[in-house]
């Protein structure tokens, strides 16, 4: 049994903030019409926006699996108690953001989560809407894997899913490009000049700034690169997708894992495409983030 | 229904109401796409930026809403209009799963070609001549491209 949730806890953070996610986004797109910073456009918006409704839809159907883990991880396997005191709270802040920060770069990192974060990141602009963008396999993905030894230390699960729901939540409004930097919070925080460094296919700035809200994360773990005024970010992924079909975005890559699967020549083949990085094969004959780095370190080097 | 499924229901919605807000106001505000590709040089130039071979061939949809580009015999360039912005994509012959060919009202001739990746939706290629490109044509009959 969890202890009693405070009463001043919401049961989803999240739902409270829809009405604030939506009049936000209406100023951000007056602010880019009237000053022209930033871009948005209609169809990429609508893509967007139901991909955000399909996928609270997605999170009713699937989440129980998160949620039954959760609780038999907390329920039969946690090794402390903690209780919703101002110690447990602070914890729990930090280490939900870094398993935040493990999930995000293990979603980046390999295919089999990559298929499901892809949605997120298949706008070609970076906007408020794009922050909706959202998958809707992540939990048949069993992207909550990371958040499970939460459980095990005897964080709550109320409390843990209370920090997920505030660090989405703090994600909405980083996805702007109508905000520049932000002085010395660039240093703890994750702001949207970060998060425009993230979105980026740049090769400079692949793989780069996975924080959910500390940016500390990153700096930690070598991970963080800052956004330079001599290279604007191009948003989307490296090779966009060429619809705007919700189904489409949702499943192109899974389709595209199922297809590799069915060619594979030998098992270990399959560990490869499964759990290699995204655009690995066994002759290496697609680019992986690393591959493009690469390429890219050694034209800056024969450019010297 | 329970007071938890209403104020589900209830929520879903207010947040499909919000997307069909926020859709009509961002057409409102001009938002609308419209990127064109201007003709053959912008591709040769988007093939370039790609590091690709110059391409042998070009075709450009009339009303400027995609393009192909034959790179060799097993290859080719699509470019195609997404809103304000473009797409381009390799694809070896073997990825290309279909073309069609038809007769557009008012137009020469049409061809829809689809492709085997999933994140890719058919592409309508119309021209105004009465024939399409040859490349096009062999790529609808399965053949090396040249």
């Amino acid at each position: 049994m969890q202890p009693e949730v405070p009463p001043w806890v919401p049961d989803d953070v999240v739902t409270l903030a829809v009405p604030a996610f939506i009049v936000l986004v209406i100023l951000e797109m007056l602010v880019v019409r009237l000053f022209r910073r930033g871009a948005y456009d209609a169809k990429d918006s609508a893509a967007s926006l139901l991909m955000g409704f399909g996928s609270t839809i997605a999170g009713v159907l699937t989440g129980g699996l998160y949620v039954v883990s959760a609780f038999w991880v907390y329920d039969n396997h946690r090794v402390f108690d903690i209780g919703w005191t101002w110690w447990g709270l602070l914890l729990c802040f930090l280490a939900e953001d870094f398993a935040y920060y493990v999930f995000h770069r293990i979603s980046h990192e390999r295919r089999i989560w990559w298929a499901s974060h892809v949605v997120h990141h298949s706008s070609q602009h970076y906007n408020l809407s794009t922050a909706l963008r959202q998958t809707w396999t992540g939990n048949l993905a069993l992207s909550f894997i990371t958040k499970l030894p939460l459980f095990w230390l005897g964080f709550p699960p109320a409390m843990v899913f209370f920090f997920t729901g505030v660090s989405l939540v703090y994600q909405f409004w980083i996805h702007t490009e109508t905000i520049g930097r932000m002085g010395p919070l660039e240093w703890v925080l994750n702001t949207p000049s970060h998060h425009r460094v993230h979105h980026a296919t740049n090769p400079r700035y692949l793989d780069a700034n996975y924080a959910g809200v500390l940016i500390i994360w990153d700096r930690i773990f070598n991970t963080f690169v800052p956004e330079t005024e001599e290279e604007k970010p191009r948003y989307g992924i490296v090779a966009n997708l060429g619809t705007f079909n919700p189904l489409r975005i949702a499943l192109h890559e899974w389709i595209a894992i199922a297809r590799d699967l069915r060619d594979a020549q030998k098992p270990w083949h399959w560990v490869g495409y499964l759990f290699g990085p995204p655009g690995w094969t066994p002759d290496g004959s697609r680019d992986t983030s690393q591959s493009l780095k690469a390429k890219w370190k050694a034209d800056q080097v024969a450019a010297e | 229904m329970t007071p938890e499924e209403t104020q589900f229901v209830a929520v879903q919605l207010v947040s499909i109401g919000g997307v069909a807000i926020l859709v009509a106001l961002a057409w409102l505000l001009g938002f609308r796409g419209g990127a064109r590709i201007a003709g053959e040089a912008q591709v040769r130039d988007l093939a370039q930026a790609a590091q690709l071979a110059p391409p042998k061939a070009v075709a450009v949809d009339v009303d400027g809403r995609a393009a192909l580009a034959e790179i060799d015999s097993d290859t080719v360039f699509l470019v195609k209009a997404m809103g304000d912005r473009f797409t381009t994509r390799v694809f070896k012959r073997r990825s290309v799963a279909g073309v069609k060919m038809y007769r557009p009202k008012g137009r020469g001739i049409g061809a829809r070609l689809r492709f085997s990746d999933a994140g890719f939706d058919d592409v309508r290629l119309e021209f105004a001549e009465r024939e399409a490109p040859a490349f096009v044509e062999r790529l609808r009959r399965g053949a090396r491209i040249n």
